[in-house]
């Protein structure tokens, strides 16, 4: 158990430093000067070539990457060639948004998904299970920004209960906070929580199957037991890993939805640094995400074993 | 005066301003603007002496884009904490949020105090929710949005919509004079006769908008020359002809693309119209989509592009100043399209013309000679003017929209 626990650990190293070298060869790699857009189209070739000096850009890539991992090293992620702010400033403003978007939606997702899931697998090719196919599809094909600025529209503009777009920090209320997050957690929660109700309805359908299940209901454990105690729980393993994933993806913040509802968090905060060539800003935020991403594969990983026995069972030795 | 943090604003300061523009270390984007100046020297705490070789008409209309920043500052380009002497001092930008201004009390000009407490600019970059938000009433005024949606916006009573005079910014096109087809003069005036500018500004400006064009000025400047309007028109027969003269009949041996910057929906409407012309007399010209970042590198740096539409200003500028800035017109090493002082005989004079006499008369015969030249050898045809869109809720009072977009908000103020 020990040794699976450090295995797991230790392998995060080799992954993070692969990232760094991804993460910076590829931005690197993208066309454009910085020095270019922040200048202007009025300047000068020497006025360019003097910015590029002044940030470095004119020294090799291998001597960049070296400075920049060291710095990392040292907990610097560099600062904006255009704010002058830190990475971990500007990081520091935009992550409790998407944070918090994050979570908003993915509680938007489960509270849709998983009744959903579990009548749909329990009533199988019954008339719910049915409408619930149908509109899970529906849901997969609505585009995120469609579905936004129609929310926008309906309950902004129209009826006006709900603020069009923009970002209210905690700081000036919880519930004018929860005002402006309300509709794009809706709107990003409604697509999540297709994925996760097909994948719960999937996973229990195999449980319910199970020869453990049958002994159960032969054993004259009521149908309701069997589905909580045994069906479900089971059913929620794979689950935990599918939800996992899907708050690494919207940890990396999501550019459209951000984009629709005007909110300042990290999907339009790396996308900016990209489109401006803020390399600094940009590979230290996609770092920071990928690392984010390892971290809860492995927190999945790490709660294998106590969610599920059989981990545990299959590593004696530990 | 004094600056928003305190200091009192000297001549000094203006010297150290102007010093740095000027200064190549330090990299400013106006630094062409202010090209003729070779020395700035301070005769007292409010006067000065700005020494240059001959008249240079440039120079004055220059100081219009220079902000005076005060002397203890460095010269930094992007400072977190910017300081200047205006009705709004910065309070604080946090980057994909908001950037805030808060009146300045300490304003030196008394009669005329800004109304506004402060003003906090959103950025959003979503058309439609930009809109939605001023319909809602969520925010005062959305600052230049398409114009298509201008119509609709007209018809609502919760909004008043202000407009742009067509003036400022023209359409144009960079056209690469490096290499074939477009080393060919035939080949790019075929390209001024290709655009059916009356069905672009009809079908994509909702109407708004100047379709006379060939000239970075309207008829409203006085350095306007009228026998431009109908040098360029909508005539493919002509386009057909011309590509001929350049030596590719019938569309043979003839490849080049329009080069065109993502998120920038007027490039790639124009580059389409232009397309379609072409394809009409039977050639078959690309449209490569990039972003930005790209697109920017490739006019400026690798020169890897043939043909890209863009909007630069500086239409109502003196046309000193127009000729002198920027990367079409005037034929420096930053010129896009590879225009050279050799490229175009008499050119170059006709500039130096009518930037060194005060002599309006005699300017008005220099810049329509550089216009005449212009349209000749056109190394960058020239689509008509744009105008901009701005809608804000009823409660916005004496909103001006700038022509040159240089807005002030000092006389603006909010009724709710």
């Amino acid at each position: 158990m020990t040794r699976y626990l450090l295995l797991r650990v230790l392998g995060v190293i080799p992954t993070l430093l692969g990232i760094t070298i991804l993460v910076f060869g590829i931005t690197y790699l993208i066309p454009g000067d910085p020095a270019l857009i922040i200048a202007g189209t009025d300047a000068s070739p020497e006025v360019i070539d003097q910015l590029r000096r002044r940030w470095g850009l004119d020294q090799p890539v291998w001597v960049r990457y070296g400075i920049w991992f060291g710095n990392i090293l040292q907990g610097n992620l560099g600062e904006s060639y255009f704010s002058r702010q830190t990475v971990v400033q500007l990081v520091g403003n935009a992550l409790p948004v998407t944070l918090e978007l994050a979570i908003l939606s993915l509680l938007v997702a489960v509270v849709i998904a998983v009744p959903a899931g579990i009548l749909s697998a329990v009533k199988v090719g019954s008339w719910f299970d049915v409408a619930a196919a149908a509109v899970s599809f529906v849901g997969l094909s609505i585009p995120g920004f469609w579905l936004g600025i129609m929310l926008i529209y309906v309950f902004g503009v129209y009826f006006q209960i709900l603020p069009a777009g923009g970002f209210t920090p905690l700081e000036r209320g919880l519930v004018a906070n929860l005002q402006s997050m309300i509709l794009p957690a809706i709107a990003l929660g409604t697509f999540a929580s297709t994925q996760l109700m097909r994948y719960l309805r999937a996973s229990l359908l195999d449980v319910l199957n199970a020869d453990y299940i049958r002994t159960a209901r032969a054993k004259g454990v009521r149908e309701w037991a069997v589905l909580v105690r045994h069906a479900v729980r089971n059913a929620l393993i794979p689950f935990t890993t599918v939800l996992g994933v899907q708050m690494g993806y919207l940890l990396g913040g999501t550019v459209i939805i951000e984009s629709v509802f005007a909110l300042p968090g990290m999907g339009r905060l790396v996308l900016t640094a990209i489109l401006n060539r803020d390399y600094q800003v940009a590979t230290g935020i996609i770092l920071l995400i990928a690392a984010a991403f390892v971290l809860i594969n492995l927190v999945v990983d790490l709660l294998y074993p106590v969610l599920d026995p059989r981990v545990r069972l299959a590593r004696p030795e530990g | 005066m004094t600056f928003h943090n305190g200091e009192k604003l000297t001549a000094e300061d203006v010297k150290f301003t102007l010093d740095s523009i000027r200064d190549p270390q330090v990299g400013s984007w106006l630094r062409g603007f202010l090209g003729p100046i070779k020395d700035v020297q301070v005769v007292d705490e409010t006067h000065l002496k700005i020494k240059t070789d001959t008249i240079e008409n440039q120079v004055i209309p220059a100081f219009a884009y220079v902000d005076i920043v005060p002397r203890s500052a460095d010269t930094d380009l992007a400072k977190k904490n910017p300081i200047g002497s205006g009705p709004f001092k910065f309070v604080e930008w946090v980057p994909n949020d908001r950037i805030v201004v808060e009146r300045n009390t300490a304003y030196w000009d008394q009669a005329r105090m800004p109304k506004l407490d402060k003003i906090v600019f959103k950025p959003v970059t979503e058309l439609q929710t930009r809109l939605s938000q001023v319909l809602a009433g969520n925010v005062d005024l959305v600052y230049d949005f398409a114009l298509q949606e201008v119509p609709r916006l007209q018809a609502d009573r919760r909004v008043a919509v202000t407009l742009n005079p067509p003036a400022e910014q023209s359409f144009v096109a960079y056209v690469n004079q490096r290499k074939p087809p477009f080393d060919k003069v035939e080949a790019r005036q075929a390209l001024g006769w290709a655009l059916d500018r009356e069905a672009f500004f009809k079908n994509f400006q909702a109407g708004i908008g100047s379709p006379v064009g060939n000239s970075p000025f309207t008829d409203k400047h006085w350095a306007y020359e009228p026998r431009t309007a109908d040098t360029y028109r909508y005539d493919l027969d002509k386009v057909g002809q011309l590509l001929e003269k350049a030596g590719y009949p019938k569309g043979q041996g003839m490849d080049f693309s329009f080069l065109v910057p993502s998120g920038y929906p007027e490039f790639k409407q124009i580059s389409t119209l232009l397309q379609a012309a072409f394809a009409q007399v039977g050639y078959q010209p690309a449209i490569e989509e990039v972003e930005i970042g790209q697109w920017s590198a490739r006019l400026n740096q690798s020169h890897d592009f043939s043909v890209a539409v863009d909007y630069p200003g500086r239409g109502t500028a003196d046309p000193a100043l127009t000729y002198s800035a920027g990367l079409l017109y005037p034929p420096t090493a930053a010129n896009v399209g590879g225009l050279t002082p050799e490229t175009i005989p008499g050119y170059v004079d006709a500039i130096r013309e009518g930037a060194q006499t005060l002599d309006q008369g005699k300017r008005k015969e220099a810049y329509s000679r550089v216009q005449m030249l212009w349209m000749e050898y056109l190394p960058g045809p020239i689509f008509g003017h744009r105008s901009a869109a701005h809608a804000g809720v009823p409660g916005v009072k004496n909103f001006v929209p700038h022509a040159a977009f240089q807005q002030s908000w000092v006389d603006v103020s909010l009724e709710k």
